[in-house]
């Protein structure tokens, strides 16, 4: 009861540093400005601890954002960078300069507020042999230079981890000088268009309205001709973009939102030139310069949130470097390691796994025992046992103990790259779907020119002297601003909106179609459950003590990092003095000296084994409700203690969301990698009724294919490398943040944090989306609908025309800032 | 009214010119980073140790 009563205490419950609710068990304190405050886990109080040896506890007292949640074990830290002091490694990020000195950028993670980039900064400077660091908030990233004589570039890696935040070298790739080019461009094109635009305007001002003031008649002349020669560079600069998407559009035969937009700042220049060389006529070139800023700056808008979330992306990509652990035979008989980069890797090669790692090539074990966890690959949700002479799988996780592996595919033959192909395959077949707001602009086109040739054949028989200020003003009145801004304006709040949920969006298509998905499919280990054994029941026989029972058994664990250790750990409150004299046997059990006495824990084969049958491990009868678990016994040499029952279970938020979306009347089925009996568990509790398990990566396809010929729109939610070529097939996909980089890549939407009611949330967004997107052009037609009429028969006067299309852009806007509120 | 004649041209002239600095300052990356420039003034560091009696937040 009592982390009951710690959890309702306000100010005591939260983790000083991360600021996290406090879990139950061992309290943890740091010293932090002369007072102790609580800390979560070990992580969290080491770097609290170094932030106050550095000096820097100021830090607690400007920040503005809870600091990062740091790794448990900061002491392993600069082993685990050790692999960038790597010569060939650093080459691709490490510039030398003509003094000595070395010069990178790295990439960070976890900054919340400006006064984590002044941690950082601080804590380096204060590294021996650190010349120069500079944080940049909006990219968070950092410029560093520094003397490699007096400091390892592993060490600048290891005092940004032990502050908490992440850091990894940075090659800014092409694609991203690319981006950062391009938005220097469209920054100086806006600020073109609204520099010239507000001379326009001033001038137009009076224009409108100096008739009325006592403006001489005669000065008019002169402030038309001014406005003309301001509103070329906005045309022969700041509206290119709008000219050369018409004209892409028109080879492509799509009429996209480009060619209205082209049309209509073409011919509002050329009537207003043609009233500027007659002297009658208005002059719309106030109109051309609105028109363009105000869609420059929704397009910029909208580019600006996806490089965001795109750079996030990107940096989540970095973080781990592709390297391994080379065994080379020295003459004298022994071997030693070396780091090297995967892609130096050769067949035949031996490379050493330590437990934790991912193993980064196809290949065969030649010694070591353990457990590799395939999860990621095969959706299989327990690690397999692989010994000498099994084959193991690039991408999978060994767990246990080290493995030495002897390098049998690389490149484009491993199993990774075969899926990779897989996907990228499946993506060249998706259909390309225009968008809404697209498909709008092409009908709206033709309809437009249609009326306006109407309108000018009435007036040629009517009244020839009125056919051309008519025509043009019709056109002009009709300009389809608010049509354009209609759907980037709700796409940008939009892509915010789900950025602040944790859901990146990496495709322009992808909330259009996330708001239209009708049928979604889910994989299971990892996306719908936590891909993590829980404990689920622990029985004991007639008298026995469960808790003890639990004790032990987290004794006996003590240092696994075995899924099955891992859970008992995670339900056993309090701290536990290890077992001695450990023996493990990987895919097993464990045993050893707990009080005295020995213990046995694991599989029920092995328990029998150890005890010589003197123990009774038969499984009483399997309820039926329970599903299929994990079954793992403890016992001494004469008793059986306990039975631990284990299983994957459901992600929070997964039921409500099964529910939510069935609610809507949205079929939701499950696709997974693992055996029936597992799938048809999880789907039972999630509330699924079609599940479909043991699918290999290209039955999946094969599936959602056959699914796709019904005309849904599909989503297709998956964590792992199987799912990947589902997730590049689907209309819209999302995958699970931390599960595999290919699984990320494939998909048009990164759910980070792997909250299934984030995702839910996300759903809503983009269905509302939709919505105001329909709203916004159904205001715009209206608006023209309205208009038109009255432009064909010449009652519309150049300020009702201004004022009717700023009106209409503004609504548009305002109705989509409606989406940043969720 | 006729120093219109020599204003609105004289516009024109400097409008040219706004236009020629704001092209300087996106180059020079004058916009990259809007966030931490208006943060620094207050973090920058100063040799005053900090006052001991506004610590900690929570209380």
């Amino acid at each position: 009861m009592s982390s009951v009563i710690i959890e309702c205490d306000g100010s005591l419950s939260r983790c000083f540093h991360c600021g996290q609710p406090m879990p139950g068990g061992a309290r943890l304190e740091a010293v932090v400005g002369g007072s102790a405050r609580p800390m979560c886990c070990h992580g969290c109080k080491a770097a609290a601890e170094t932030i106050v040896a550095c000096g820097l506890d100021r830090f607690y007292r400007m920040r503005t954002g809870e600091a990062p949640r740091p790794d448990e074990q900061p002491a392993v830290l600069p082993a685990r960078f050790a692999a960038f002091d790597d010569p060939v490694l650093q080459q691709r990020f490490v510039v030398r300069l003509p003094d000595g000195d070395s010069e990178a950028t790295l990439l960070l993670d976890g900054i919340a507020c400006a006064a984590c980039c002044w941690l950082i900064e601080q804590r380096l400077a204060g590294l021996d042999g650190l010349k120069d660091a500079r944080v940049n908030y909006a990219a968070h990233t950092a410029a560093v230079r520094w003397d490699p004589a007096r400091l390892a570039f592993s060490g600048i890696l290891a005092a940004v981890a032990q502050l908490g935040y992440h850091a990894a070298p940075y090659d800014a790739g092409a694609a991203e000088l690319q981006l950062s080019r391009e938005r220097g461009v469209q920054l100086r094109r806006i600020g073109i268009a609204g520099l010239f635009g507000m001379q326009i305007m001033v001038l137009s001002l009076a224009l409108y309205l100096g008739a009325d003031a006592g403006v001489d008649p005669g000065l008019a002349p002169l402030f038309r001709w001014s406005a003309g020669v301001l509103v070329l560079p906005i045309l022969l600069y700041s509206a290119v973009p709008f000219f050369r998407g018409a004209a892409r559009g028109l080879r492509a035969h799509t009429f996209g939102m480009d060619v209205p937009v082209a049309l209509g700042i073409a011919i509002a220049f050329l009537g207003s030139i043609h009233s500027l060389l007659t002297g009658t006529g208005h002059v719309y070139f106030d109109s051309i310069a609105m028109f363009v800023f105000i869609l420059l700056c929704g397009r910029f808008v909208e580019f600006s949130v996806r490089r965001r979330a795109a750079a996030q992306w990107d940096r989540l990509q970095r973080i781990q470097p592709a390297t391994a652990t080379r065994l080379r035979a020295d003459p004298g008989g022994g071997h030693s390691e070396e780091v090297v980069p995967v892609t130096v890797l050769e067949i035949g090669d031996q490379v050493r796994v330590r437990p934790g790692e991912t193993i980064p090539v196809d290949g065969k074990v030649t010694a070591g025992d353990s457990s590799v966890n395939e999860a990621l690959l095969t959706g299989e949700s327990l690690p397999a046992r692989r010994g000498p002479g099994d084959a193991v799988i690039g991408g999978s996780v060994n767990v246990e103990s080290p493995l030495c592996i002897q390098v049998s595919r690389i490149g484009a033959e491993s199993r990774l790259a075969q899926i990779a192909r897989l996907a990228r395959d499946a993506e060249s077949t998706r259909p390309e779907g225009g968008t809404f707001a697209d498909r709008v602009a092409a009908r709206f086109i033709g309809r437009l020119l249609l009326i306006a040739l109407g309108v000018a054949l009435f007036w040629w028989f009517r009244d020839p002297e009125r056919w051309i200020p008519i025509t043009i003003s019709v056109l002009v009145i009709t300009c389809p601003c608010a049509l354009a801004l209609a759907a980037p304006a709700a796409l940008a709040a939009a892509t915010g909106t789900l950025l602040r949920l944790g859901l990146l969006v990496r495709r322009a298509h992808a909330v259009e179609s996330l708001g239209r998905a009708m049928l979604f499919v889910f994989d299971k280990t990892g996306t719908l459950t936590t891909g993590e054994l829980q404990v689920v029941a622990v029985r004991v026989p007639q008298g026995g003590d469960a808790a003890a029972g639990l004790a032990a058994a987290a004794a006996l664990e003590a240092g696994s990092e075995h899924p099955v250790g891992r859970a008992i750990r995670a339900v056993q409150r309090g701290s536990v003095a290890p077992a001695g004299a450990i023996r493990t046997v990987a895919g097993e059990g464990v045993a050893g000296t707990v009080a005295g006495c020995e213990h046995f824990l694991g599989t029920p084969a092995f328990v029998a084994r150890m005890t010589d049958g003197r123990v009774n491990v038969a499984a009483p009868a399997a309820r039926e409700e329970e599903g299929p678990v994990t079954r793992v016994v403890l016992a001494t040499r004469a008793a059986l203690l306990a039975e631990i029952l284990l299983s994957d279970s459901l992600r929070e938020g997964a039921r409500e969301l099964v529910r939510y979306l069935s609610t809507h009347g949205h079929g939701v089925r499950l696709f997974s990698g693992d055996g029936g009996g597992a799938v048809a568990a999880i789907a039972a509790q999630a509330g699924i009724t079609h599940a479909e398990g043991g699918l290999l990566p290209a039955r999946k396809l094969e599936r959602l294919n056959q699914l796709r010929t019904t005309g849904q729109v599909i989503c297709m939610t998956g964590d792992g490398v199987n799912d990947a070529p589902v997730l590049a097939a689907a209309d819209v996909s999302v995958a699970v943040g931390g599960g595999a980089d290919l699984a990320q890549a494939s998909a048009d939407i990164v759910m980070l944090g792997g909250r299934l009611d984030a995702l839910r949330a996300g759903i809503d967004v983009a269905r509302r989306t939709l919505r105001i997107m329909r709203q916004n052009v159904g205001w715009a037609i209206a608006y023209n609908v309205i208009a038109v009429p009255l432009a064909a028969t010449g009652q519309v006067t150049p300020w009702m025309a201004a004022l009717g299309m700023s009106l209409s852009s503004l609504l548009v806007v305002m109705n989509a800032s409606r989406l940043v509120r969720a | 009214m006729d120093i219109l004649f020599l204003l609105i041209p004289m516009s024109l002239l400097f409008v040219g010119l706004i236009a020629l600095i704001f092209n300087w300052a996106v180059r020079s990356g004058q916009y990259e980073d809007l966030e931490k420039p208006r943060h620094d003034i207050l973090l920058d560091d100063d040799d005053r140790p900090p006052p001991r009696d506004t610590a900690g937040r929570d209380q």
